[in-house]
């Protein structure tokens, strides 16, 4: 029994024994659940919050660009875009080889890229809605979509080279898109959720985060959108005729330096920007920089009538078409030979040897200053990316061939905005004004934050200087090498140009490649607009006066017909300051559409604004009830109960449409 | 033979454990349940029944004397090895996660490692007892060893790695407590460490999961995932928890949250004050049992409580361990909380085996009480 009790000792010594052991092992339990729960806890807590929450910063929507009346140019509107989280894709190679051919991406990068350890990447952004719609078809688990705005152009190619594009992030990379990009982006709303391990959201909130730097406000432009149509199909059109490589125009108003339109053909559509050559995405508004030849000489006379050193009616003796300056020739274009001329007919002939002479009269130094403060060889600063400044050697620089060779408009090199610009000066009282193309910046609430207003860069000839010169520019487009701008109801100055563009390989002016231009102003009497038309190498008409000449009539044409209702008429030919009003009937030209009035009373407002229609309407006291916003598309005339006419005009605010200008 | 009291304590912590295991199931299970069978209350439902199985299960043994089991001692090692056999058989196991753990009783899956648990600690309990005057020969340990090995390779041949180590683990420490030679106990420990090394190393996934266990943060999306999920359960638990129910984790971030992860879920949504109180539950309960042994009436009742309290605290501490990040995962369940029929039914037994134990006291202990009333 002892033996027993002995044995029934040890097995209790042991039982306590493995109990203490268990004992031990609990309490080591317990320090390791108090170590992870209260001493570490919070740096484990910080991990779950950033495990459950998802945040994605979406696309920020984008202010949107407006034309001057208003119409979007540059909207955003919101796609799908899609997205994966590999973790939760359980063979990314047959996902992949799923996907890839609806979004026709490459099956095996694809599958690289979902075979990688990370709970997010990007599958293919801003998808198409049939590529939306295949990829829910498929179902595939671990592949998601988020909303994502994307910028469009409701008008494709219109203001293209102006307004430039945006890249996938929503920020501007060329144009206005770039140059406003702090304007018109913001910084996304992040949507924040919460998830669980499989990815899905159990509830979402979208946290927009206020950045004092960068707001979503709309940029309000100083282009017209009707305008900048016109402008664009005409230069098209002209481009097309002349068989042009390449087209500038520009419209401004002198008045402010407003650009009304400004157009570079070949186009593209914004839209699908990527399919196009950085080379036609350029706005060679602004970009290039040419050398332009004779219609730069009205810069050189009007410098010289300002300095006093010409008067007007002073004869300059041309040399009968051969004048030797140092070791060159200088030549008239054409061979043509004139004896004596005055300033006006230098002009209005284009003589070569005549503005070497005027120049000549002028000197070196003057002529740089005047060079410079007309704004030639620094930039505009119209707002618009990549602006050239051109090249304007030192005076000291020039050699005497130098000096006649840029007294027309060849050994330099301007860009088209700045030909513009310096014409403000001779169309508007000697004062240049600055380009600008951003006329406000408006806030999400339609506030206007900034506005931009007319911007005088310097006074750079006297009032009556530049009164010469336009009186002179008028008889180059009534009677000189300008005719084909001339326009029947309004009267217009102008200068064409056509300069040879120096073959560096050769190392000499092409004869074949030349770079045709027009500039003109009108109504002469009040300069409102100026227009400038540049073809580059134009095939069938080579000259000035034949290729860009035309074009330049047909724009202003149209700008006449559509916009200038409030123009002085060309009452005394050659006259200025008559102050007669335009009628929009006694253009001959539409005197059909006038009689069609005149029998039925019936105006047509298609094209026209609302703004627009509602004058008229006012004018002629006539009933006029809309429906739309825009640019009127249709219209339908009703009697009212008294017999009286009333007419309902339809405006639409999509896409400009060809059939409306016609 | 004397009767005294059953260990109500026992019983109430059993319970306790049961009822938090309860709640704590729907919480971590609703989601889930709604996800894949569009009812919230799939698993508790199932789980509800097993409780009651459970509580008859334990009424039951409660009241048979535990000495009858004597009589199933070795029916009970047959009825274990056919059972396994059986899952080797292909058809006949249901399958789970790479795993042919189950029999099919139609109504429920039963896991039959659970069934051999107690089976074998019956045997070895009675075994123990009849020869315990020979235990220090070495001609003791053919048979229990030859039950153990053959059970032990089809238990790894399911594979069930945790539940083998615990069948020879409880073999041991009630070897250990019968008064087995240490010298004898050591060179069964060497010569069982060979096999774990083998299997360790043949089983391409025990070895990651070593590898995992010692550094989680090398591939915290894959293979290091759950034991971080954990981690990061009992960290945003902190001390008092996000509440009952309001817990993220469960959502998928952890593996089997209402099973293997349970106590992770109830770290998280109670906090160190939960987590505090199962442990100390689990700890009240193996003191209380092995009090029951220390005041049983013969061996064979001191180690079948014995035995089977070493089950019960070793899958508990495996378990918390595991989820703790103290020990390799093993896929162990917790004994009374997780979700799982099988091992709430057998645990619950075997604690009515334990409060049957309880009642039957050591002469010394009933007349040292006796005297005291006196």
């Amino acid at each position: 029994m002892k033996g027993c009790k002995n044995k029934n000792r040890w097995l209790r010594f042991r039982i306590i024994l493995t109990l203490t052991v268990f004992a031990a092992l609990f309490v080591v339990l317990l320090s390791r659940a108090f170590q992870l729960q209260v001493f570490s806890g919070r740096a484990m807590k910080v991990r779950a919050e950033n495990q459950y929450t998802r945040k994605l910063k979406v696309t920020p929507t984008r202010g949107v660009i407006l034309e001057r009346g208003g119409q979007e140019l540059a909207a955003t509107i919101m796609v799908d875009s899609l997205y994966a989280n590999p973790t939760h894709i359980s063979d990314p190679r047959i996902a992949a080889r799923r996907l890839a051919p609806i979004l026709s991406l490459d099956a095996r990068q694809l599958a690289a890229e979902l075979s990688r350890r990370k709970s997010f990447c990007w599958v293919k952004r801003k998808i198409t809605p049939q590529e939306s719609e295949g990829v829910k078809a498929l179902n595939i688990k671990g592949v998601y979509f988020v909303k994502e705005s994307k910028r469009f152009y409701p008008n494709r190619e219109l203001a293209c080279h102006v307004l430039g594009v945006c890249g996938l992030d929503s920020d501007g990379l060329e144009g206005l898109e770039l140059a406003c990009n702090d304007n018109l982006r913001e910084s996304g709303p992040e949507i924040l959720w919460r998830r669980d391990a499989k990815g899905k959201a159990l509830y979402t909130e979208a946290v927009e985060k206020a950045d004092s730097k960068t707001r979503r406000h709309s940029v309000m432009l100083t282009i017209d959108g009707p305008m900048q149509y016109i402008v664009e199909r005409q230069l098209k059109e002209a481009v097309e005729r002349s068989r042009s490589g390449a087209g500038t125009a520009i419209v401004m108003d002198p008045r402010t330096g407003e650009i009304l339109a400004m157009a570079n053909v070949p186009s593209f559509n914004c839209n699908n920007f990527e399919v196009y050559s950085r080379q036609i995405r350029k706005n060679r508004a602004v970009i290039d920089s040419f050398e332009p030849g004779s219609i730069f000489k009205p810069f050189i006379v009007a410098a010289a009538l300002e300095e006093g050193v010409v008067v007007e009616g002073d004869r300059f003796n041309c040399e009968n078409g051969s004048y030797r300056v140092g070791p060159k020739t200088i030549r008239e274009a054409l061979y043509k030979k004139y004896k004596e001329l005055t300033a006006s007919e230098i002009l209005k002939h284009s003589s070569n040897i005549g503005s070497v002479k005027v120049a000549e009269r002028l000197g070196k130094e003057p002529l740089h200053r005047y060079l410079k403060a007309f704004g030639f060889g620094e930039k505009t600063g119209v707002g618009l990316p990549g602006e050239a400044s051109g090249i304007v050697s030192s005076a000291s620089d020039w050699t005497s061939v130098d000096f006649a060779a840029i007294s027309f408009g060849q050994g330099l090199s301007v860009t088209p905005i700045q030909l513009i610009a310096a014409m403000s000066a001779i169309a508007r009282d000697g004062v240049l004004m600055r380009p600008y193309i951003v006329k406000a910046v408006i806030d999400s609430k339609g506030k206007v934050v900034e506005e931009f207003g007319p911007q005088v860069v310097r006074k750079v000839i006297s009032p009556e200087a530049a009164r010469q010169v336009r009186r002179m520019l008028v008889e180059v487009v009534e009677n000189g090498t300008g005719k084909a701008a001339r326009l029947a109801d309004v009267l217009v100055g102008g200068k064409t140009g056509t300069a040879q563009k120096y073959d560096t390989a050769t190392g000499a002016y092409s004869i074949d490649r030349v770079v045709a231009s027009f500039i003109g102003f009108f109504p002469v009497e009040d300069p409102q607009m100026i227009v400038l038309v540049i073809l580059d190498e134009p095939q069938l008409n080579r000259w000035g006066g034949e290729a860009a000449a035309p074009a330049f009539k047909d724009i202003s044409e149209q700008l006449v017909r559509s916009f200038a209702d409030d123009m002085p008429t060309r009452r005394m030919a050659g006259g200025e300051g008559t102050g007669g009003r335009i009628v929009m009937t006694s253009a001959p030209d539409i005197a059909e559409q006038s009689s069609q009035e005149r029998e039925g009373d019936q105006p047509d407002f298609r094209g026209m604004s609302l703004r627009r229609v509602l004058k008229i309407a006012r004018n002629r006291g006539m009933t006029v009830s809309v429906n739309g916003s825009g640019w009127a598309v249709a219209q339908k005339r009703m009697n009212d109960k008294d017999g009286n006419p009333q007419y309902h005009v339809i405006f639409s605010s999509g896409p400009f449409m060809e059939t409306r200008w016609n | 033979m004397e009767r005294s009291r059953s260990d109500i304590m026992l019983a109430v912590v059993t319970l306790i454990l049961v009822s938090i295991g309860t709640v704590m199931i729907y919480s971590s299970s609703s989601i889930i349940a709604v996800d894949h069978y569009n009812d919230s209350l799939h698993f508790i439902k199932k789980q509800i029944i097993m409780v009651v199985l459970g509580l008859l299960a334990m009424m039951v043994t409660t009241f048979v004397p535990y000495r009858w089991w004597r009589h199933f001692a070795y029916g009970g090692v047959v009825l274990s090895a056919i059972l396994l056999a059986l899952l080797l058989i292909p058809g006949f196991g249901v399958t789970a996660g790479k795993a042919t753990r189950w029999l099919s009783l139609g109504f429920m899956r039963f896991q039959v490692s659970e069934l051999v648990k107690i089976g074998l600690v019956l045997f070895f309990a009675h075994y123990i007892a009849k020869k315990e005057d020979r235990i220090g020969r070495l001609a003791f340990f053919p048979v229990p060893l030859f039950i153990l090995a053959a059970c032990d390779f089809m238990i790894l041949k399911q594979p069930d790695f945790g539940a083998a180590m615990i069948i020879a683990a409880v073999f041991m420490a009630m070897l250990f407590l019968a008064g087995c030679r240490v010298s004898h106990l050591l060179a069964i420990t060497a010569l069982t460490v060979p096999v774990g090394v083998f299997l360790i190393m043949s089983g391409g996934y025990r070895l990651a999961r070593l590898q995992v266990f010692l550094d989680p943060w090398k591939d915290p999306l894959k293979s290091g995932f759950q034991i971080i999920q954990s981690f990061i359960s009992f960290g945003s638990g902190g001390p008092f928890g996000v509440g009952i129910g309001s817990g993220m984790q469960k959502l998928y971030y952890l593996p089997e949250p209402h099973t293997d992860f349970i106590l992770s879920v109830i770290a998280e949504e109670g906090g160190f004050l939960f987590v505090g109180a199962i442990i100390g539950l689990f700890l009240v309960l193996i003191v209380r049992g092995f009090m029951i042994a220390f005041r049983a009436q013969d061996l064979f009742g001191s180690l079948l409580a014995a035995g089977l309290v070493t089950v019960i605290g070793l899958e508990a501490f495996i378990n918390m361990a595991g989820v703790m990040g103290l020990i390799p995962l093993k896929g162990l369940v917790l004994p009374f909380v997780s979700y799982g029929g099988s091992s709430l039914v057998t645990s619950m037994a075997a604690v009515g085996i334990l409060l049957n134990i309880s009642g039957y006291r050591a002469e010394s202990s009933i007349s040292r009480r006796q005297g005291a009333r006196q």
